[in-house]
């Protein structure tokens, strides 16, 4: 009993693969074999290929109108958006980068005016800083 | 005057308006298939028709034809629909509805079946189904991929596809003939 079952099972397997051209010679014959034997199995096999002629056949192949008007005023608004991002990103940057050389230059003025000399090391402050210097400095 | 898909495409990544609308309206069915059938109609699957030829657009100067361009779109779709079905089963889990891809949740779906619209009744019953069997089922039977084309735009073995057609479609059938009252091949039959 139990092993008629798994052989339907096994045909009908073979069937659903048949459909999409995947059998194996010696098991495309034996699914030839029974399908010739067996009214039920060609039954099924129709009724399979009915129900798929019946999904494709029902498949909703289209949008509502326009839709590639649409498609095409988002893509219009999402660069307007990116334009809008960058022309902002730009003017804040454009401050802080203004802001930032005034900073330096004033810091240089300053330490120009103090040490009064034009050394690098002095305008940069950096004559002291070395590795060893670093290292010494007290851990917080 | 834009001729073919290669030179439409040309003109599309060199900016041309007309070229791009030429492709999308070319390429719709083919989307919209792929996102009706794994969203059902309405506002979802529209978004991720728009989305997935907003991704082509950004993308474009990136497509070599590696695949045709059919595929392309269509494995776009596709993702883009299973992110939409994981997104909107953590909003559901999120806010503890009720509502569920089951099919006796459609509250029009005895009016459907009075109209005998059969086809509508198919769009619910894949819509009731995992989204594992959907995309095999939309990319397989609606689409008319071959198995091996179906697992490269999975990226699944050829085997588990295979299982998937069978097992998918036995499902459908099952959530269907009910509803149907008999086998969906005799009522197939009454509705043409």
């Amino acid at each position: 009993m139990k092993r008629g079952m798994d052989l339907s099972k096994k045909i009908r397997k073979w069937l659903y693969r048949s459909l999409d051209g995947t059998l194996r010679p010696r098991v495309k014959k034996r699914l030839e074999t029974a399908l010739a034997r067996s009214p039920g199995l060609r039954a099924e096999r129709e009724q399979i290929l009915a129900e798929r002629e019946e999904i494709a056949y029902g498949a909703a192949r289209s949008f509502e109108p326009l839709f590639a008007e649409r498609v095409w005023n988002r893509i219009q608004s999402q660069d307007q958006t990116t334009e809008f991002f960058y022309e902002s990103l730009k003017i804040v940057f454009r401050r802080f980068a203004v802001a930032g050389a005034i900073v330096v230059i004033l810091l240089l003025s300053y330490n120009l005016g103090k040490k009064n000399s034009l050394h690098s090391d002095e305008i940069f402050y950096t004559a002291d800083v070395t590795v060893e210097n670093l290292l010494q400095l007290p851990l917080l | 005057m834009l001729q073919n898909e290669e030179n439409l495409l040309k003109k599309a990544k060199d900016g041309s308006r007309e070229a791009l609308m030429a492709l999308i309206r070319k390429y719709e069915p083919q989307v919209a298939a792929t996102a009706i059938g794994m969203l059902g109609p309405g506002p979802e699957a529209e978004d991720v028709g728009q989305e997935t030829f907003i991704r082509f657009y950004q993308s474009l100067s990136k497509f070599r034809g590696d695949s045709t361009l059919g595929t392309y779109l269509t494995r776009i779709a596709i993702n883009l629909s299973l992110n939409q079905i994981k997104r909107r089963r953590l909003v559901r889990a999120r806010f503890h509805t009720d509502t569920s891809d089951k099919i006796d949740n459609y509250p029009d779906l005895d009016r459907a079946a009075e109209r005998s619209e059969a086809h509508k009744l198919i769009q619910k019953g894949l819509q009731s189904l995992e989204p594992k069997f959907r995309s095999v089922l939309v990319l397989r039977l609606i689409h008319g991929f071959s198995t091996s084309e179906t697992a490269r735009i999975l990226k699944l073995p050829l085997g588990t596809v295979l299982s998937r057609l069978a097992r998918g479609q036995q499902k459908l059938r099952d959530i269907l003939t009910p509803l149907y009252g008999k086998d969906l091949n005799e009522k197939g039959n009454g509705l043409e």
